[in-house]
């Protein structure tokens, strides 16, 4: 295997070990442990002894590094723990609500491609056109957009007045694939804004540099047509650097999901977090959040490795 | 399409047409006067200093006390009495936007400083000393990125609590990565220039060196970022505060009475509205500023 390839796998073995180890230690940082939350929490607590059972099925009357032993051990195996709440092995947790998550940032990454690169090579070609100026304008104003608030803006629009769409909820796109896309529409394109006008103006930036390289000017001098000179030798180079950005805006699009899913009742990994977050659940919040930030660097190791293979100057250097 | 044949003709800010004596030399003041020339900066300007005028100024234009409830006008639209009309419990939602800037606008502010401080802290010493140290730090650097966007901010607020203080920590680690980056590769570029060589050949010490010579060669570009990423810092404060994790009430603010106002979309769409309308143009304000900002002090990437 190439070196290149060799040093980037190997960057992604600590970095998962960092990310775990900040994980543990800043959840073990909460005053009081989840029993006492639980306590806190309930009608009646807990009679001490009971308490003490607890603690010691979960482990948590042990030493704190023997804890992330244990803990780091089983998350060797798979196994991120029990939900303190639920008692369900948060594996199962996450695995119930991943597809609904990766379904919302899937559909909301189409929708944001598919508006921003025709639109970017729009803006590019037409440079300084109306259309490159309304283009960009409406990049801006997309930029500047909180999603929530765009969100709650399309439910007013779709559901309350129009009443077209839900308002909220979620069906399995496995099960009902139509009702699924109806529920899907309003959340993945709140979500999907931001991105496309970062994409797009990247996109626009990109292909106006590379349109200005001399490759592009001899492949007109050899009397190509604009089109092809266009698509086909001058995008190609330009979609180069919006796929790293893409690729790097994935850990926004799942905090965003966070957020969205809120907004539109979307049982998936960011209604798990909070609802972990609100009632001290540790195992889930530590399962969840690990779970994105491992998402996030394998997300970033696939664009260095499209990249290497989109690229051949990499190759050598 | 034949224009983009045509050589590229660069907008040098000076126009061959007008005396070019009256004018400084200095890169700061040619490119101000690039920025006051910008018309779309103006603009971010006015809306930006808009919003501090409402943060500094709310006491005073509040036509209510923010929280006083009056429950014989609640959820009303905007009227004579209350120009934005009302919330759940009555509350002026003018009066309440107006005190929302007041926290908003320093929590993102204080954010972003403390990230810049940071990001410099560690970026600047990477950059110079190279080798272990860089490795070291820039590996932490990578694993603070590693947590997408609100993920790491949402796990601090879990641990430590829902307080001012940790939700303005929150905010600035999760941003300090960018700027850490930024300030290596600065201090790295800046330690190559001669000077730098000979300001450590006559025997000038690390720290020194550090802030007498990287520091300020690095500034502009930071001051750049960071201006660019305020709306951002916004935008995530309001998002925390929405989802409940952020400034807490009774305090108004933006993100909080978006949240509150979501239930009663059907009957009253007002109280959604203007909160929102002030996150989304304080925060196209400060990009529409920085995009100007960045186009003025740095020519290669000036628009269009």
């Amino acid at each position: 295997m190439p070196k290149y390839l060799a040093a980037r796998l190997a960057l992604v073995v600590p970095t998962m070990m960092g990310v775990s180890i900040l994980v543990f230690f800043m959840m073990r940082m909460i005053p009081g442990d989840a029993i006492d939350i639980m306590n806190a929490n309930a009608q009646r607590s807990l009679d001490p002894a009971a308490a003490e059972s607890l603690r010691r099925a979960f482990g948590l009357d042990r030493p704190i590094l023997e804890q992330f032993a244990l803990w780091f051990g089983d998350l060797l195996h798979g196994d991120l723990g029990v939900s303190i709440v639920s008692r369900r092995p948060v594996l199962e947790e996450i695995a119930t609500r991943l597809p609904a998550t990766v379904q919302l940032a899937v559909e909301a990454l189409a929708i944001a491609l598919l508006i921003a690169i025709p639109s970017g090579v729009l803006s590019a070609t037409r440079r300084n056109s109306w259309t490159d100026f309304s283009a960009r304008l409406v990049a801006l104003l997309g930029l500047s957009l909180p999603n929530f608030w765009f969100a709650i803006g399309l439910i007013y629009l779709f559901s309350v007045v129009l009443r077209v769409l839900p308002p909220g909820g979620y069906a399995s796109p496995t099960e009902d694939f139509a009702a699924s896309l109806r529920y899907s529409l309003l959340p993945a394109f709140a979500l999907g804004t931001a991105m496309a006008a970062i994409t797009m103006r990247l996109t626009r930036s990109s292909l106006l540099e590379v349109l200005g390289q001399d490759y592009v000017r001899t492949a007109r001098a050899k009397g190509l047509r604009s089109l092809t000179v266009t698509y086909r030798h001058a995008l190609r180079a330009a979609l180069l650097p919006v796929v790293t950005v893409v690729g790097l805006q994935l850990g926004t699009l799942l905090g965003g999901a966070v957020v969205i899913e809120q907004v539109f009742d979307w049982p998936g990994l960011g209604t798990l977090l909070l609802r972990g977050i609100v009632r001290a659940d540790y195992p889930v919040v530590q399962g969840t959040v690990l779970f994105l930030a491992l998402f996030v660097v394998l997300a970033n190791l696939l664009v260095d490795l499209a990249y290497y293979s989109l690229d051949p100057r990499i190759r050598v250097a | 399409m034949s224009e983009h044949a045509a050589p590229k003709r660069r907008d040098t800010g000076i126009d061959p047409r007008r005396p070019q004596s009256d004018r400084g030399s200095g890169f700061i003041a040619s490119s101000t006067r690039r920025l006051l020339r910008d018309g779309v900066a103006i603009l971010g300007a006015g809306l930006v200093l808009v919003a501090i005028g409402a943060a500094v100024l709310a006491p005073i234009l509040s036509p209510f006390d923010p929280a006083a409830i009056d429950r014989t006008h609640r959820l009303s639209a905007p009227s004579a009495l209350y120009v934005f009309g009302t919330d759940d419990l009555g509350r002026d939602l003018l009066s309440r936007v107006l005190w929302g800037a007041r926290v908003s606008l320093p929590v993102s502010l204080i954010a972003m400083a403390l990230s810049v401080a940071t990001g410099v802290a560690i970026g600047l010493p990477a950059g110079y000393f190279r080798g272990r140290i860089e490795a070291l730090t820039m590996r932490l650097v990578d694993l603070v990125q590693a947590f997408p966007g609100l993920v790491l901010a949402l796990a601090l607020i879990a641990v430590f609590g829902q307080e001012l203080r940790i939700l303005v920590l929150a905010l600035a680690i999760g941003r300090m990565p960018d700027f850490a980056r930024l300030a290596r590769a600065m201090s790295i570029s800046v330690m190559a220039e001669p000077y730098v060589e000979a300001a450590r050949s006559i025997g000038g010490s690390a720290p020194r060196l550090l802030i007498r010579h990287v520091l300020p060669n690095a500034a502009p570009p930071l001051v750049v970022a960071a201006t660019s990423a305020l709306g951002g810092f916004i935008l995530s404060e309001a998002a925390l505060s929405f989802l409940g994790l952020g400034i807490q009430p009774p305090t108004p603010s933006w993100g909080g009475m978006l949240s509150a106002g979501k239930v009663y979309m059907e009957v009253s769409i007002w109280v959604s509205l203007w909160p929102g309308a002030a996150i989304f143009l304080t925060v196209l304000g400060f990009n529409l500023l920085g995009d100007g900002i960045r186009d003025a002090f740095d020519p290669r990437l000036r628009r269009g």
